[in-house]
């Protein structure tokens, strides 16, 4: 449902992490994670508590520093401008305004990106999310699932390359699932690399790959099964 | 879409915003906030008239401040923006809304677009902060230097108003990377040199002098402020402010997330009057955390007091060291303003019981876990007061021995000898005795009820007030009975002394008894 705005400007990987490292003071929370996504990937990231999966995501959008190391979208720095128009990074918890209403932040966010097209497209993707009935209301107001469908409306509602999704099924009712699900593999049909964090071992099967982390450092970048993953992260 | 039309989408919202923020605002509210500003800065006038308004001028403290008063005060404001630069280490005051960050900070549009407007709202906040504190210092020194009242409060108000922009305008510019901050560091250590070298070797033509020299000007310094001066510090001002406008995109997005979370919290911490959260929240805005290895290892005891008083001391072996610097700093701020209000500055007595207060509320960590805690203890087979009163032993020995260097610097100051340095070491247990004791209280009884925030703010902040105010009294008292022996309008001087000790007595009885009786709250955070 997310508009793509590129496709063809990176043929081997929009992203690239080289060797990256990340710690806070003497918490080594990532370290010598080295992989790539391309165009089309839809990826598992997956880990048990505290592996350091929101910290890469972090690291890729550009919210985080990495130590040591370096991340690469569309073969620029996370934080330039031309990386932030290509990123669209879904956080653990939805960040929204107090103070505007659902089709606002839409309007916003669209609008913050450069897209004028944006009603039709809101449209839909509230429709799609459930969330239709709810859209004049403000999200503050909403439960942690309502919330969690403003801010999926809000990642998918403009353009991006990389889509970066941190446990989005979190507080979801099956509905919800259901549709981001299918969002997500659209988006990877139509060119977007999707890097989804989860505890969903569901989404492994949807997923192309998965990249397992286990104490900060990635022990395996494959296609797996659900048996092979409850094992890695267990 | 272009950036114009970006940059339209971000104005239009914004305004929509704030103009529903407006229209959120009842005109009640609106004056209640204005009446309790009001009470506020009133009373605060008040009892500066009142407290100061018949002093003498000391002839021998006029000229001196006249001749090095410049150079001194342009130290002091030189200090403070090289404070400037550690808050912008630390992210500066520009703080984001947290979805600011995820989505205008993620959008490709400049920073420097998204920041400038906070940027101006924190130029607002310098220049009426700078103003008001300056003004109430001008308003102290009046008494002492003679010249007129509003001649002071409006020098010191205005120099004081310059002094805040620019301290905003550094930390905001230097919050970037170590390159992008680079301008600005450079500029602030230049001005901090010629402060200094105009205090050791009297170099004319440092710009922090000019400003301190147009804040002292009621009482007509020695130094000029004539034109050169006052142009060299404005151009200082103007160029620090311009630095900032230019850096202000630069400020790292890590940085701007952290403190977007931290300073919602914080300030909500603040209108709830929750002193512990404030301090754990600037805790985490500073980085401050407990050492992941401590200074030192300490072997388990046998029994509840033996465990509680291990408790306590394994607390403290894990301090980092920002925080023993900082007691540190405390004690040589309260052992400073001790030595004013033995000269006869009293009032400024109070500023050493608030260290005490605020180096107390660093120490009792473990009281204060267990008041964060409170399910934790109601699993312990033990009276809560009991072992409340255990908590505050090793909290009073290290706040003791870390205002040592500040009680040594006080008596010094004095330059009296051996009474003097007896005297700072019975003053030193005051201190720490009723600064712990006084944010044990705190600590125990929480912070106020939301109820009583909502419907009586002034009823809350009157609670909140009363431990630091026992710590004022606490160091106050013995200092105020011991001047008054000294100066052979109080009793005599064996019974001066045991009379100076009295409050902290009373203080430290009350306090006792108020942990004995579990005074901590209680699981689920009724007391």
């Amino acid at each position: 449902m997310g508009v793509v705005a590129v496709t063809d400007h990176y043929p081997a990987a929009v992203l690239v992490v080289d060797d990256l490292g990340k710690d806070y003071g003497d918490f080594v929370a990532l370290e010598g994670v080295s992989l790539e996504v391309a165009p089309g990937d839809l990826i598992a990231l997956v880990g048990a508590n505290g592996a350091g999966k929101s910290t890469l995501l972090r690291c890729c959008s550009g919210l985080l520093e990495p130590t040591s190391g370096s991340v690469l979208v569309g073969g620029v720095e996370p934080g330039s401008m031309a990386a932030r128009g290509a990123t669209s990074f879904l956080p653990d918890e939805p960040v929204l305004y107090d103070d505007l209403s659902v089709m606002e932040h839409l309007e916003y966010v669209a609008r913050l990106h450069g897209e004028d097209d944006w009603e039709e497209r809101a449209q839909t993707l509230v429709e799609r999310l459930g969330i239709a009935h709810r859209m004049d209301d403000l999200p503050s107001r909403f439960s942690r699932g309502l919330r969690q469908k403003t801010a999926i409306a809000v990642g998918f509602i403009r353009p991006f390359d990389l889509l970066l999704v941190d446990e989005p099924f979190v507080g979801l009712d099956a509905t919800g699932k259901t549709a981001l699900v299918e969002m997500l593999h659209e988006a990877s049909q139509r060119g977007a690399a999707v890097v989804v964090s989860t505890h969903e071992l569901t989404f492994v099967e949807v997923a192309d790959r998965c990249i397992a982390l286990r104490d900060g450092t990635v022990v395996a970048n494959r296609a797996m099964t659900t048996d092979e993953v409850r094992k890695l992260v267990s | 879409m272009t950036v114009t039309g970006q940059a339209l989408a971000l104005k239009e919202m914004r305004a929509a915003r704030r103009k529903r923020r407006l229209t959120d605002v009842h005109w009640v509210d609106a004056l209640y906030r204005v009446y309790v500003l009001a009470i506020g800065v009133g009373g605060l006038v008040w009892y500066l008239a009142t407290v100061l308004g018949e002093r003498t001028v000391n002839p021998s403290a006029l000229g001196h401040v006249r001749t090095g008063g410049p150079a001194a005060v342009g130290a002091a404001i030189a200090a403070l923006l090289v404070l400037a630069l550690r808050s912008g280490q630390r992210g500066g005051p520009v703080a984001l809304e947290m979805a600011d960050v995820q989505y205008l900070l993620g959008a490709p549009i400049p920073p420097a677009m998204v920041l400038r407007r906070p940027f101006v709202n924190v130029l607002r906040r310098g220049l009426g902060v700078g103003a008001i504190a300056g003004a109430v210092v001008g308003r102290l020194a009046e008494p002492f230097l003679g010249g007129s009242a509003v001649g002071w409060m409006l020098s010191a108000g205005g120099v004081g108003a310059l002094v805040g922009l620019t301290w905003m305008s550094v930390a905001t510019g230097s919050a970037g990377n170590a390159k992008s901050a680079l301008p600005v560091r450079v500029a602030v250590v230049g001005v901090a040199a010629a402060a200094a070298a105009d205090v050791f070797v009297a170099l004319p033509g440092a710009p922090t002098s000019g400003l301190a020299a147009l804040a002292l000007s009621p009482m007509h310094p020695q130094r000029s402020t004539g034109a050169g001066s006052v142009f060299s510090a404005l151009i200082t001002v103007v160029a620090l402010i311009a630095l900032a406008v230019y850096l202000v995109g630069e400020i790292r997005v890590e940085q701007a997330l952290r403190r977007a979370r931290l300073v919602s919290q914080l300030r909500f911490a603040v209108t709830t009057q929750d002193l512990r959260a404030v301090l754990l929240l600037r805790r985490q805005i500073a980085s401050e955390h407990p050492r992941s290895r401590p200074w030192f290892r300490v072997k388990g005891r046998s029994g509840a007091s033996g465990a509680v008083i291990v408790r306590c001391i394994r607390s403290v072996a894990r301090w980092p060291l920002s925080r023993i610097w900082r007691l540190v700093l405390l004690g040589v701020i309260s052992g400073v303003v001790a030595h004013w209000a033995w000269d006869g500055i009293l009032p400024v007595v109070a500023v050493a019981g608030l260290c005490g207060f605020i180096a107390g509320l660093d120490a009792v960590e473990a009281l204060s876990q267990d008041a964060d805690h409170p399910n934790l203890l109601a699993g312990f087979p033990r009276h809560r007061g009991r072992l409340a009163n255990r908590q505050v032993i090793v909290p009073m020995i290290v706040v003791f021995i870390l205002g040592i260097p500040g009680a040594a610097l006080g008596a010094l100051l004095d330059g009296h000898g051996a009474p003097a340095f007896g005297f700072a070491a019975v003053l030193l247990v005051c201190w720490a005795a009723s600064g712990v004791l006084g944010a044990a209280i705190n600590v125990a009884m929480g912070p106020p009820d939301m109820t009583t925030v909502l419907q009586s703010p002034e009823l809350a902040a009157g609670r909140s007030a009363l431990s630091p105010m026992l710590c004022v009294i606490g160091v106050g008292g013995p200092l105020l009975w011991a001047h008054a022996t000294a100066s052979g309008s109080g009793p005599g001087a064996a019974s001066g002394l045991v009379r100076a000790l009295m409050p902290v007595s009373i203080l430290c009885y009350f306090a006792l008894t108020y942990l004995t009786s579990g005074g901590v709250r209680e699981p689920g955070g009724k007391s």
